[in-house]
C-alpha cells in the first residue's frame, strides 16, 4: 500500500514557516558549521532555502534590550541580531513568494510609524509582509526608550489590541481608487488624526501573528489574529490548545479556518531511528555547555552557585524564590515546585547538573528518519493538534538544508504540503481572505 | 540614505534600523537627521505637540550623539565564540551608554554588533541656522541648499561657519572629523547643452572652492536623469572631477571619509 492511498479527501493542507536562528541556547554556535547571526548572507541563504521549500513564510523575532544575567550581559549564547523589518525590506529584493514576518513590539512603538513601516514591507513584497504582534511591561527594556518603562501586565493586552485596531484604521483609510482619506483615532491608549501617507497594502492588512499563551494573549488571538505561534509542541498540549483556541473565534464572528495555529518546533534528522537520537543527544550536549547548565541552574535557584561543579550534584540548598538573576528571557514560574523535581529526578537517576538540566530542558520536537518526522507532523495536522508549523532550526544558515531537501519531498508525497506557491501573497499560502475595507462601499 | 526624523522616534529604534541597514547593504548606510515641527506630524502620534524647530534641533543633537554612541556600544572584535570557555562575546568589549538627554534616556547597549562602517555616515541639511549646530558636531556630510548660480557665495559661507564651529567644538576637520559640504542644487535639464552647462557650473565651484561636492535635486526624473547620466557625469569623468569606477565598497570610502575609532575601546596598553 501507498501512503497516497492513505490520504483522506479532508485532509488540510500544512503550512510551515522558518524562524531564523534566535539567541537563546537553541542555537548551537560552536558547531563548525556554524555561519554569522548577522551578516546577510545568512538571512539570505535562509529565506531561499525556505523559498526553495515552498514555505509560507520566514520569521524574524525581535531583542530591545540585551539580556543581562547577574547584572552583567549574558554571554553563553548568541548574542547581537539586526531589526527586522530592515532586513526583510532586503529580503524582499531576493524572494518572490516567500512570506515576510517581523516581530514588533506594540509597547515600545507607536501605531503611525509602525503602520507605515508594515505597509511598506508589504508594497516592497507585492503582499508578502506580517507582523508579529508583542507586548513587553518590563522596566527593564523600558530602560532603552523614551515611552519608558513600566506597563500594567494587564494593559498590555489593551494597548496591543488597540493598536492593532489603529493600524488597521490607517491601512483602510485610503479610498479604492487610491486616494488618502482624513483618519481619526481617539481611544484609551492612542489619539492620532490625519492622513495615512502610504496607499492601501496590496494584502490589505499584513498578515497579523500573535504569541502570547496567555487567557488575554489566547483571547486577542482569537479577536485579531490571523496566525498563532504557539509553544505547543507535543501532540496533546498541541490538540488542548488547538480546541481551546479555536473555540474562541466563534465569538468574534469567525470560522475555526480563519485563524492558522503554528507551534515553533525543533528537528533532528538521521539516516536511522538511532542515528538521529545520537544526533539529538549531541546536540543536546552543545546546546547545554557546563557553563550554560550552571547559568540555568542559577536562574531556577536565584542565587550564585558559580562555585559549583557542573558535573557534579545538585546543590543542597534551597532556591531563593523571591531573587531574580536574570533579566531579559522567560522565567521559571514557582521555582521552588522545579527545584524539588530536578532534584528527585537528579537522585532517581543519579544525574549531575549538567545532565539534569539537559534532561529537563528543550528536547527537540521531532527525531528521526526523514520518514519518521514526515509522518509525525502530518499526524499532527490530521489530528488537530496544529495547523502547521514554525520550524526553528539549531544551526545558523545551514539548519533547514536537510529538512527542505529530504522532509519536504514526503510531506508533498503524502499530500499534506503543496507542490507549488497558487498565489503571489502571504494570504494566499496561507488560505487567508484579503480584509474588506470597514466602512467602504466599494 | 534615508531620512528619519528624530522627533516623534524612538532613538532606541532609529540606530538599530540604521544599524540594520548598515549590515543588510555591506556598509553603504547613512543617515539624513530631520526633525519634524508641523503640527499635522505630531497629530499622527498624539504624544506632544510640535516642537519649535530650535526645540526640535536641540532634541536632534542628543539624538544623533546616542545613535551614535549605541553604535559605538559594541567593540569590533567583541564576537568571540570561544568554545573552551563557552563565551560566544567578551561581554566586557560591550558598553552601556547610559544616556541622558533632554527628555528621554537610554541604557545600552545596543542590540546589533557594530555596522561594518563603524557608524553609518551622518548627514544633516544646515541651509538655515536651527540645524547648524548639529551639523557642526556631528554630520560627517552637510546639504546646503542653493538655488540658483549666484548662491555659491552664500553656500560657501555655510561651509566656512560649518567648519568654525566644527573647529570650535574640537573637531579635527582637517583630518578624522572631516565634514564633506554637499552643494544642493535643483536640476532641470532639457537638452545635451544643459547637462554639459551642469558640469561647467559644477567644475566651477569645486575649483573656487564653494563646496566638496554636489547633491542633484532633479525637478522631473524622467526627464533629468537619462541627462545627468549620460549627459553631466561622462563631461565630470573627462575632466578628472569624478570617479570612473568606485574604488570602495563602503558609503565611507566613496566620501573618503575614515572608518572611525570606537570611543569606548580600551586603549591598547603598550607597556
Amino acid at each position: 500500500m501507498t501512503l497516497r492511498q492513505r490520504r483522506r479527501p479532508n485532509r488540510r493542507p500544512m503550512h510551515l514557516a522558518a524562524h531564523f536562528p534566535g539567541v537563546n541556547n537553541t542555537t548551537v554556535w560552536d558547531d563548525p558549521r556554524s555561519g554569522s547571526q548577522i551578516d546577510f548572507a545568512s538571512f539570505t541563504h535562509l529565506a531561499r532555502v525556505a523559498e526553495r521549500g515552498l514555505f509560507d513564510f520566514f520569521f524574524l523575532a525581535e531583542g530591545l534590550r540585551l539580556r543581562e544575567h547577574k547584572g552583567r550581559v549574558h554571554d553563553l549564547d548568541v548574542v547581537g541580531r539586526p531589526e527586522s523589518l530592515t532586513v526583510l525590506a532586503a529580503l524582499a529584493a531576493v524572494t518572490e513568494r516567500l512570506g515576510l514576518a517581523a516581530t514588533v513590539s506594540a509597547t515600545f512603538n507607536e501605531p503611525y510609524e509602525l503602520a507605515r513601516r508594515l505597509a511598506s514591507l508589504d508594497h516592497l513584497s507585492g503582499g508578502r509582509a506580517a507582523w508579529n504582534v508583542v507586548t513587553s511591561s518590563d522596566a527593564f527594556t523600558g530602560e532603552n526608550f523614551r515611552r519608558g518603562g513600566y506597563l500594567e501586565h494587564a494593559e498590555r493586552y489593551t494597548r496591543a489590541a488597540e493598536f492593532v485596531a489603529t493600524a488597521r484604521e490607517l491601512w483602510d483609510s485610503w479610498t479604492p481608487e487610491g486616494t488618502p482619506r482624513p483618519f481619526a483615532h481617539h481611544g484609551r491608549h492612542f489619539s492620532v488624526s490625519g492622513e495615512f501617507d502610504v496607499p492601501r497594502p496590496p494584502q490589505g492588512h499584513p498578515v497579523v501573528i500573535q504569541a502570547g499563551d496567555s487567557g488575554e494573549g489566547r483571547e486577542f488571538a482569537a479577536a485579531a489574529a490571523d496566525v498563532v505561534f504557539s509553544r505547543h509542541g507535543t501532540l496533546e498540549e498541541g490538540r488542548a490548545f488547538y480546541a481551546d483556541v479555536k473555540r474562541r473565534l466563534a465569538a468574534y464572528g469567525r470560522a475555526p479556518t480563519d485563524l492558522k495555529i503554528m507551534p515553533g518546533v525543533t528537528h533532528v534528522l538521521g539516516d536511522t531511528a538511532a542515528e538521529a537520537q545520537e544526533r539529538a543527544a549531541g546536540i543536546r550536549r552543545r546546546q547545554v555547555s557546563p557553563q550554560t547548565a550552571l547559568l540555568i541552574l542559577e536562574q531556577v535557584w536565584g542565587r550564585d552557585l558559580s562555585s559549583y561543579d557542573p558535573d557534579g550534584p545538585l546543590p543542597r540548598i534551597d532556591p531563593d524564590p523571591g531573587a531574580e538573576v536574570s533579566h531579559g528571557r522567560v522565567r521559571h514560574h514557582d521555582r521552588l515546585a522545579v527545584a524539588a523535581r530536578w532534584r528527585a529526578l537528579s537522585e532517581a537517576k543519579g544525574l549531575s547538573i549538567r545532565q539534569t538540566v539537559i534532561e529537563t530542558t528543550g528536547r527537540q520536537s521531532f527525531v528521526g528518519t526523514p520518514r519518521q518526522v514526515a509522518d509525525e507532523m502530518a499526524r499532527f495536522v490530521a489530528e488537530e493538534a496544529t495547523d502547521g508549523f514554525i520550524l526553528v532550526p539549531q544551526l545558523t544558515p545551514g539548519g533547514l538544508d536537510e529538512f527542505v531537501d529530504r522532509v519536504v519531498p514526503l510531506l508533498q508525497e503524502r499530500g499534506v504540503f503543496r507542490t507549488e506557491y497558487t498565489g503571489p501573497t502571504l494570504r494566499d499560502h496561507l488560505g487567508l481572505a484579503r480584509p474588506v475595507a470597514k466602512g467602504r462601499t466599494a | 540614505m534615508p531620512t528619519v526624523t528624530t522627533t516623534h522616534t524612538e532613538p532606541f529604534h532609529v540606530s538599530s534600523a540604521l544599524s540594520t541597514l548598515d549590515w543588510v547593504s555591506r556598509g553603504r548606510a547613512g543617515w539624513n537627521v530631520a526633525v519634524s515641527t508641523g503640527e499635522a506630524e505630531a497629530r499622527h502620534f498624539g504624544r506632544r505637540p510640535a516642537p519649535t524647530a530650535s526645540a526640535a534641533w536641540r532634541e536632534a543633537e542628543a539624538v544623533a550623539d546616542v545613535v551614535a554612541r549605541l553604535w559605538d556600544s559594541w567593540e569590533d572584535d567583541a564576537e568571540i565564540r570561544d568554545a573552551a570557555t563557552g563565551r560566544f562575546i567578551d561581554r566586557d568589549k560591550l558598553h552601556h551608554v547610559d544616556f541622558q538627554g533632554p527628555g528621554f534616556s537610554v541604557r545600552g547597549p545596543s542590540i546589533v554588533p557594530r555596522p561594518p562602517q563603524g557608524r553609518p555616515v551622518i548627514a544633516v541639511e544646515a541651509t538655515a541656522e536651527p540645524s547648524r549646530e548639529t551639523a557642526a558636531r556631528h554630520a560627517d556630510v552637510v546639504f546646503v541648499r542653493a538655488e540658483h548660480a549666484g548662491d555659491a557665495r552664500k553656500v560657501r559661507a555655510v561651509r566656512d561657519d560649518l567648519r568654525r564651529r566644527a573647529r570650535d567644538h574640537g573637531r579635527d576637520v582637517a583630518g578624522a572629523g572631516r565634514i564633506v559640504v554637499l552643494a544642493s542644487l535643483p536640476v532641470a535639464l532639457y537638452a545635451a547643452a544643459d547637462a554639459v552647462a551642469l558640469a561647467d557650473l559644477v567644475g566651477d565651484w569645486y575649483a573656487d572652492g564653494v563646496a566638496d561636492g554636489f547633491h542633484f535635486r532633479p525637478r522631473d526624473l524622467d526627464r533629468d536623469l537619462a541627462l545627468l547620466v549620460d549627459g553631466t557625469v561622462p563631461v565630470l569623468q573627462h575632466r578628472g572631477l569624478l570617479r570612473a569606477f568606485y574604488p570602495g565598497g563602503t558609503l565611507r570610502e566613496h566620501l573618503c571619509l575614515p572608518r572611525p575609532a570606537n570611543r569606548y575601546a580600551r586603549v591598547k596598553e603598550t607597556a
